[in-house]
Parts: C-alpha cells; structure tokens; sequence
C-alpha cells in the first residue's frame, strides 16, 4: 500500500521530467517550420527599388530570406546591423532578400535611409500572400536556405551575430 | 458491523461508476459537438476559416480576425475551393507551411489524453480523501476497539487499494504513452492528425513514382507518355522546385512534338503556379500561335493579368472573352469569381 503510493510520485515526475530534458538545449527562436527540409517557396512581385523580383531569377548558392518591416521596433532595427555586417561579409556566398511584411513601400525606403541600405533586394509583398506561403506569424523571421534550395532553418525575432554565424555555417558549410 | 462494512463499500463503489460515467460523457460530448460539413462555398470556407488560427493576433481565429494575413488566408481558402479542392486538402495546406500550431483545434490524442488523465487522477485523490475523511468522522470510540473492528478496515482497504490501482494505471498509461516512437507518442508535437499523415503517405508515393520514372526515362529518353507521366508527377507537387522540373518536362515533350497544344496548357499552368509571369506570357504566345482559338488562351491570359501584374480591366476583358468562348467549361464559376475581384477593383 505504502509502496504503491511511492510508485505515484516517479510515475509523475518521470514523464514530466523527461519533457523538460528534452526542451534543455534548444534556441526558443530556433522555429520548428514544416518548411525545415522543403524546398523554398517560390516568389514574386514587385522590388522596392521598382525592378521586378523573382525567386527564379536569384543566382544559384544559399539564400537568407528575412521578413521585415519599417514598423517592426526594435527587433527590426536590432537585427538590421546583423544583417548588414552579413551581406558585406559574404557578398559572394549568399544572397539576402528583404521581404516587406505589412508595410507600405515609403516607409520601408525611410527605415533603409535612416538605418542603412545594404544593397540587397527587397519584395513587397502586398497581399501578403509570400508570407503566408513560408508560414510567417510576424516580421523578423528570417528563412536560411541551402545551395540546393531547401530551407534548413527559420530563426523567429531579431537575429545576432551569434545566430547569424550558427545559421550561415548550416547554409554554407563550414564557418571561415 | 458487517452493516458499517456494506455502507463503507458502497460510497467507494459509487465513485468510481460516477468517475467511469463523468469519463464516458466527457468523451461523448466532445465526439458529439462535432460541427455537420456545412452547405454552400460561403459556408465551407467560413468552416475553413474557424478551423485556423489567425497567424498575427492572439486567441481569434481566421474567420474572426480582421488583420492583412487572415484576409490573406480567406482569399486564399476561397481560391483553393473555388479550384475544387476540399476542405481537408485547403487545411493541409496551413499546416504544412504553419504546422499544427496553426489548428486551433489540436490535433493527435494527447491534447485531448492528458486533461482527461488529470481530471481521472484528481478524481482518484478526492476519492482517497473523502475516504478518510469518513473514516475519521466515523471512527468507533476508543472503548468500542475490538477484534471486529478489522472488517470496516479492510473494506477501507479494499476501496483505497481500488483507487491507487486506476491512479497507477492511468499514470502508467501516460508514461507509456509519452515513450512511445515518434509517430504515436503523446509528446509528439508534429505528425500525429491523420489528414497531414495521409498527404505525406501521398508524397512518398510521390517521389517513388517519379524516381520509377526517371529511370524508364534514362532507358527511352523520346516516349511521349512517359514524359507525360513524368510531367504530371512533377506538377502534382507542391514546391516551386517541382514546378521548374515539370516545366523541363514539359519543354522536352513540346520539342518531341510542337503541335501539340496540350503540353503548353500544362506548361502554362506551371509557370503560373510558381508565379513565373514571364515564361507563362511567353509560352501562351507560343500557344496562341498554334491554336488561336481556344478559349485557354484568354483564361490563362486572365489569370495572368489578374494574379500576374494586377492589370483589373485588362483580366476583366480576357475573363469576358473566356466566357463567350467557353460558357459550358467547368472553369466558368472560377473564372466569375475572379471577374467579380477584379470588377471590384476597378469600381
């Protein structure tokens, strides 16, 4: 009687110990994305810089997809040096695409004047419909997809350089 | 005494069939609130949308939400029903890009295990304590103590030793549960709703199919139905990925025989699928060409104009003109629909 009462608190424990063990280690941005190990969605629309923008038309390697907006304070501006620092960086390795989440092309042109323009393309995305098709709940989201196309990570809020070097490495091999 | 003993073992007896009865209608009630499949388009997609959670607002769900990405998502669902998907294949969708998170009703059995599991135990220790509660306030006085008094005891026993039983096996049950392999664990957080597990059944049937394919097609590079096949293979998938290689498909078929109209038609239908505007325009000139009067001419050249380069009355005329050529087509109520969109917008 006794030792069946004892039975009932590892019989507890257990199971919910062995849940938060399995939570130990893992980055809450680190998203778990249907989309980790698809092939990216294809996209297209109109360029902020008023030159058509299309996922075909991208030259072939790794690519970093990132959701942003001019209204996004302050994970957006956080994050912009991050990605700034990484498009001069691996200019030849990677290509970045900015994708406008909700927000009206001047005040994109606006945030890109007052924080930087690191000369990589950015999509309006004006029905929304690009990112509904990455399954974006809210801008910054950034995609990290592989040479061959296929997402390999989707990071959820600002990213730092931290992550920025543990992502890349994930794209493009290992880290120089 | 033997009286007490009757009167101890009933209660016990009582709260266990009421616990199994409290059980039996918390599993009744929830298969019974299951909404009927509902009527008109309008209806279903308003089903639709009550399913999924509204991607950038808290606790409402699509049907309820007024941001941007939850009228994204309406006249997404609109669109795929109007393209006579159902509503299992519309759902599917949200989920393999948003995951499960985006259901509001959770899908996979442990959801809906563990709040039952924890109300069972709960039951159980309440059980245990009115037990001992009775106990105490029942309890003989001091003088009354003698050899007899074992009998109440051991039915005591017996309910308390009920109790702990159903506890342990309840709790043994989770824990079984959560360890289980991937697929059928309780803590599974993915794969566990059937609609999601049969399209990714139907995508491995897929890729073997294909990967079947290709290896006849190194064997004879120039049979038209194996292209064919190959071709449709491809357009069945879901990836921008799969849409380029169909178009090669395509592309191969169309140089084995140019006058053939019906490799454009699909070739067209991929460009569009994987928003390629350029190749789809180019490749319904080419269309245009060979079979000038066919009515896929203006239905692609509307949907291009329309999803393409949102040019209103530039789709309005090519929609007009699709439906003087084709009244009795079975894209005819589609094609109305985008008419009246695109109508809307001029006004």
């Amino acid at each position: 009687m006794r030792a069946a009462r004892w039975l009932v608190v590892p019989l507890l424990a257990v199971p919910l110990g062995w849940v938060l063990f399995m939570s130990l280690g893992r980055d809450p941005s680190e998203i778990p994305s249907p989309l980790i190990g698809q092939p990216m969605p294809a996209f297209s629309g109109p360029g902020l810089d008023g030159q058509a923008l299309s996922s075909t038309s991208l030259a072939d390697g790794p690519i970093i997809i990132n959701f942003w907006a001019s209204w996004c304070i302050p994970a957006c501006v956080d994050e912009h040096p991050v990605l700034m620092d990484a498009a001069a960086r691996y200019a030849d390795e990677v290509q970045l695409v900015g994708i406008l989440y909700d927000d009206l092309p001047t005040d994109a042109r606006d945030f890109l004047v007052r924080y930087g323009d690191g000369g990589w393309p950015h999509l309006i995305d004006e029905s929304g419909a690009v990112a509904l098709s990455f399954g974006v709940l809210g801008p910054p989201e950034t995609f990290f997809v592989d040479a061959e196309g296929i997402v390999r990570a989707k990071h959820y809020g600002p990213l730092t350089t931290e992550d920025m070097e543990r992502y890349l490495t994930l794209v493009l091999g290992e880290p120089r | 005494m033997s009286e007490t003993a009757a009167g101890r073992r009933a209660p016990a007896g009582l709260i266990v069939a009421g616990l199994l009865v409290a059980v039996a209608l918390t599993i009744a009630g929830a298969l019974l609130v299951r909404p009927t499949e509902p009527g008109t388009r309008d209806e279903q997609a308003r089903a639709i949308a009550a399913e999924l959670r509204c991607p950038d607002c808290a606790g409402l769900s699509v049907a309820d939400s007024p941001t941007g990405a939850a009228a994204e998502i309406r006249r997404e669902i609109d669109e795929q029903l109007a393209a006579g998907q159902t509503a299992e294949q519309i759902t599917v969708s949200f989920v393999a890009r948003y995951g499960a998170w985006i259901l509001l009703t959770p899908p996979g059995a442990a959801s809906w295990l563990i709040p039952l599991g924890a109300t069972a135990i709960g039951a159980v220790i309440l059980a245990l304590w009115l037990l001992r509660r009775k106990e105490t306030f029942t309890e003989p006085p001091p003088a009354d103590t003698g050899p007899a008094q074992g009998q109440p005891h051991m039915a005591q026993a017996t309910a308390r030793r009920l109790a702990v039983g159903v506890a342990v096996t309840l709790l043994a049950l989770l824990g079984i549960g959560f360890l289980l392999p991937e697929p059928f664990s309780l803590a599974a957080e993915t794969v566990v709703n059937q609609p999601l597990a049969e399209a990714q059944a139907a995508e491995a049937e897929r890729q073997a199919e294909i990967e079947r394919l290709l290896t006849s097609f190194a064997a004879d590079p120039t049979d038209p139905a194996l292209l064919s096949d190959l071709a449709d293979a491809y357009l069945a998938g879901p990836s921008g990925e799969d849409l380029q290689r169909a178009a090669s498909v395509l592309l191969l078929l169309i140089g084995l025989d140019p006058d053939d109209p019906d490799p454009y038609v699909r070739l067209i239908s991929a460009y569009i699928r994987a928003a390629d505007w350029t190749n789809a325009t180019a490749a319904t000139d080419a269309l245009e060409e060979l079979a000038p009067d066919s009515p896929d001419v203006p239905f692609f050249r509307g949907l291009m104009a329309w999803r393409g380069y949102g040019d209103a009355p530039a789709a309005i005329e090519a929609f007009d003109e699709f439906l003087q050529m084709a009244p009795d087509d079975p894209r005819v109520p589609m094609i109305r629909a985008l008419r009246q969109q695109a109508a809307a917008e001029v006004d």
